[in-house]
């Protein structure tokens, strides 16, 4: 027969044991996480002066003046200039060289950051899958998360109210396409740069993306 | 044209025949121009009547044929670290000097500098 204390013993080991599970689960993810942020950062790396990638020296992480009336916390992506700002509240703006979206496949606008990730799961659109088959139908099912993943470390989600737009702001495992038009309409960042962006993007604050040169110029420095 | 491969262009220039002018796409543009060039073959690019600027006042014709046509031309100058033209661009939150690029987006610089890194 059951007693009172038995089932406060049975009731209490139901409900703890899905919980202890999770938290198990999320320190080992945290884990892993901390091994690749190792592993896509160069040894010493300081952002404004590391570079094994080869980039122009322009595209490193910079502290600049901003225009005055910004609202703090926002991003602005100049896509000419291959410059993703963060407006700092002391009116200046952190700055990082960017990659952007081909031509025809990169939409300015401006766009809300609804969500945010540590190195994200990866799936391709159903869009990108029909226009290069070749490239991405292996990776229909999704790409897991890692150094390899085209999302790489973090990404930022854009979106259009509540409607995710599939453009995110991301890590790249391709670091030398930055400053050229080489993605599918996101905007690519150095993976150890976004990893410093990330902590400081909330969720809410508006993206600004500015319209690109016309023609597909892939190529720039 | 392809990264990395060499096409040598000759430009049709006025004389002398002393300036030879060659553009080589690879990762950049590369102008070979002597200083008599730059007077001998330029456009003029200010203003009349504007305060005298650290831009170039006259833009060698060949940098003016090649250069892609989005970038301000009135507010150049050549950079003496890389050897390369930099153009001034209003952005929207900074005003900064950007590498000017041909329409394919090389950037266009003279041959004598030392150029850094272009990747990117």
């Amino acid at each position: 027969m059951a007693t009172r204390r038995h089932f406060l013993k049975m009731t209490s080991a139901l409900f703890s044991a899905p919980l202890v599970t999770p938290a198990f689960a999320a320190s080992d993810l945290e884990g892993q996480w901390a091994a690749w942020d190792a592993q896509v950062t160069p040894p010493g790396y300081v952002a404004a002066t590391t570079n094994p990638w080869g980039l122009h020296p322009r595209l490193l992480p910079v502290r600049v003046e901003a225009r005055a009336g910004l609202t703090p916390g926002d991003i602005h992506v100049d896509a000419i200039a291959r410059y993703l700002y963060h407006i700092q509240p002391d009116g200046t703006a952190m700055r990082y060289g960017v990659a952007i979206g081909r031509s025809g496949l990169y939409e300015p606008g401006t766009y809300t950051v609804g969500r945010k990730a540590k190195w994200p799961r990866w799936t391709p659109t159903p869009q990108m899958i029909a226009r290069e088959p070749e490239t991405y139908a292996q990776y229909a099912d999704g790409m897991d998360p890692g150094p390899g993943n085209a999302l790489g470390s973090r990404a930022l989600y854009l979106f259009l109210g509540s409607r995710d737009t599939y453009l995110r702001i991301h890590g790249t495992p391709l670091p030398r396409s930055i400053g050229s038009r080489a993605s599918s309409g996101c905007v690519r960042m150095v993976m150890p740069h976004i990893i410093d962006l990330y902590d400081q993007v909330e969720i809410g604050v508006t993206a600004h993306l500015y319209p690109a040169e016309e023609g597909n110029v892939e190529l720039t420095a | 044209m392809i990264p990395g491969k060499k096409t040598q262009i000759t430009l049709a220039l006025p004389k002398p025949e002393s300036i030879s002018r060659t553009v080589v796409a690879g990762r950049s543009v590369v102008l070979a121009v002597s200083l008599m060039m730059l007077s001998a073959c330029t456009a003029q690019v200010g203003g009349i009547g504007e305060e005298p600027s650290h831009f170039l006042q006259e833009l060698p014709e060949g940098v003016m044929a090649i250069a892609a046509p989005y970038q301000n031309l009135r507010a150049v100058i050549l950079q003496p670290e890389d050897g390369c033209y930099w153009y001034e661009h209003v952005g929207p939150v900074e005003t900064t000097m950007l590498p000017l690029r041909t329409a394919e987006g090389r950037p266009i610089c003279t041959a004598t500098e030392n150029r850094p890194a272009t990747t990117g």
